[in-house]
């Protein structure tokens, strides 16, 4: 009888501690540094993932690290309907050595802090890429390659490969949307 | 009748004395409310200067998906002049800005690719810093030094804190403190001469693998900025762009 109820009170323990709610793990500001002083919750909660150090950006997560407001990230070379938006950088402009792995960052450049770019620089080439039709409002973290630049009202754009696209800053790091022709 | 009075006053002080001790004489209680108001006094000298320049050496850590914990050299400067002027160079392996704001207008530029963008903002640097934030999503490294000592509700109270020892930062000899709170830990070197940080190591708590931000600032007090420090002026080569609105940038 003792032991039963000794059973009873463990199996409740056991019990409660599993119900016990597990802090949620997306609510966290994970894989960073944090650079400040704050509190975990903010307002508008801009929380981060750690990300992959080996998996291609192809089937990379969109985890940078605020995934919130970089909602391209990991969408490089993405495919859609055949077309494909080519973000064919020269990647021996930024790099030497072999590229396979993406670990030969040994030159400085303006790409963010994001190392894994090399992998993201291989040229999505696909069979649409002669009549490449990009998404009007596609965001690449990647200045493209073969640029042309023109400055339409005050506001700089780029004539990549039969591709507008706009440079903004978002936050302090740049982003290439692609855009309807400004002329 | 005074030996009456008197015995009154001890009876009925007596316990209340017993009761309000135990909590004033626990060492972890002292120590705690020592580091904090050694931190308050850092944060109020702080707030007392009108300009300086911070070099700041930083390693930043970052945890991956299969545990792998990487270190990042970047160096960052500030120069300051209040209440409304800041200059701010970001320079790590990958990426190099320089933020300006004088009082009028804030100004981010890419040096490397002479790209810039601009927005009309005004206030103080601590109200700079919140529209940049709220408005840009833009965050300025260390922003504690112009928040400490000030009424910010993104500041964590302290559930813990402990004056851990002496130690000897290059010409400097500091006090090493310990503080807690949700999410995150920190320890702060603050100069026994100057009574300013040293030396500030942020460790991430909200991750279990703990990524670390260390860096060491190294001060110049009263540096006399000219009014160009904070003010950019483009040359024909630099490229103006877009800054792209927070909720803009989330949304898509």
């Amino acid at each position: 009888m003792k032991h039963r109820i000794l059973t009873a009170l463990i199996a409740g323990l056991v019990g409660t501690s599993l119900a016990l709610p597990v802090a949620p793990l997306a609510a966290a500001d994970r894989g960073r540094a944090k650079q400040s002083i704050k509190k975990p919750n903010r307002a508008q909660p801009r929380q981060a993932e750690r990300r992959n150090l080996k998996q291609r950006p192809r089937n990379r997560p969109s985890a940078g690290r605020n995934p919130d407001r970089r909602p391209d990230r990991g969408n490089n070379n993405r495919v859609v309907a055949g077309n494909t938006v080519v973000v064919n950088r020269n990647v021996d402009r930024n790099y030497h050595g072999s590229h396979d792995r993406g670990y030969h960052h040994d030159r400085w450049d303006d790409d963010d802090d994001n190392f894994f770019e090399v992998l993201g620089k291989t040229a999505a080439i696909t069979a649409g890429v002669a009549g490449t039709a990009a998404l009007l409002g596609e965001i690449f973290e990647d200045e493209p390659d073969d640029c042309q630049q023109s400055v339409s009202h005050g506001t700089t754009y780029l004539y990549c490969n039969g591709v507008w696209y706009q440079p903004t800053m978002a936050g302090t790091n740049m982003q290439y949307v692609v855009v309807a022709d400004p002329n | 009748m005074r030996y009456f009075v008197l015995g009154t006053v001890l009876a009925l002080g007596s316990p209340v004395a017993a009761q309000d001790s135990p909590p004033q004489e626990d060492p972890a209680a002292i120590s705690k409310s020592l580091a904090i108001d050694a931190l308050d006094r850092m944060a109020a000298h702080l707030r007392s200067l009108d300009s300086f320049e911070v070099n700041a050496e930083v390693v930043a850590e970052e945890v991956f998906t299969n545990g792998e914990k990487l270190q990042f050299l970047n160096h960052v400067r500030y120069v300051v002049d209040r209440p409304g002027k800041l200059y701010v160079s970001l320079r790590s392996d990958r990426k190099y800005r320089r933020v300006y704001f004088d009082g009028q207008n804030l100004t981010i530029t890419a040096p490397t690719t002479g790209y810039y963008t601009s927005t009309p903002m005004t206030g103080t640097i601590r109200e700079l810093l919140d529209q940049a934030s709220d408005k840009y999503g833009i965050e300025i490294p260390l922003d504690n030094l112009f928040r400490w000592g000030t009424e910010d509700a993104d500041m964590p109270v302290p559930s813990d804190a402990l004056l851990i020892g002496f130690s000897q930062i290059d010409d400097h000899p500091t006090d090493h403190y310990f503080f807690r709170a949700e999410g995150v830990d920190w320890q702060v070197w603050i100069g026994r001469e100057d009574n300013l940080p040293h030396r500030l190591v942020i460790t991430n708590t909200e991750d279990e693998a703990q990524p670390v931000y260390a860096a060491n600032l190294d001060w110049t007090l009263a540096p006399e900025p000219s009014a160009s420090q904070f003010t950019f002026l483009p040359t024909e080569n630099d490229k103006f762009v877009q800054l792209r609105p927070e909720q803009v940038a989330a949304a898509q």
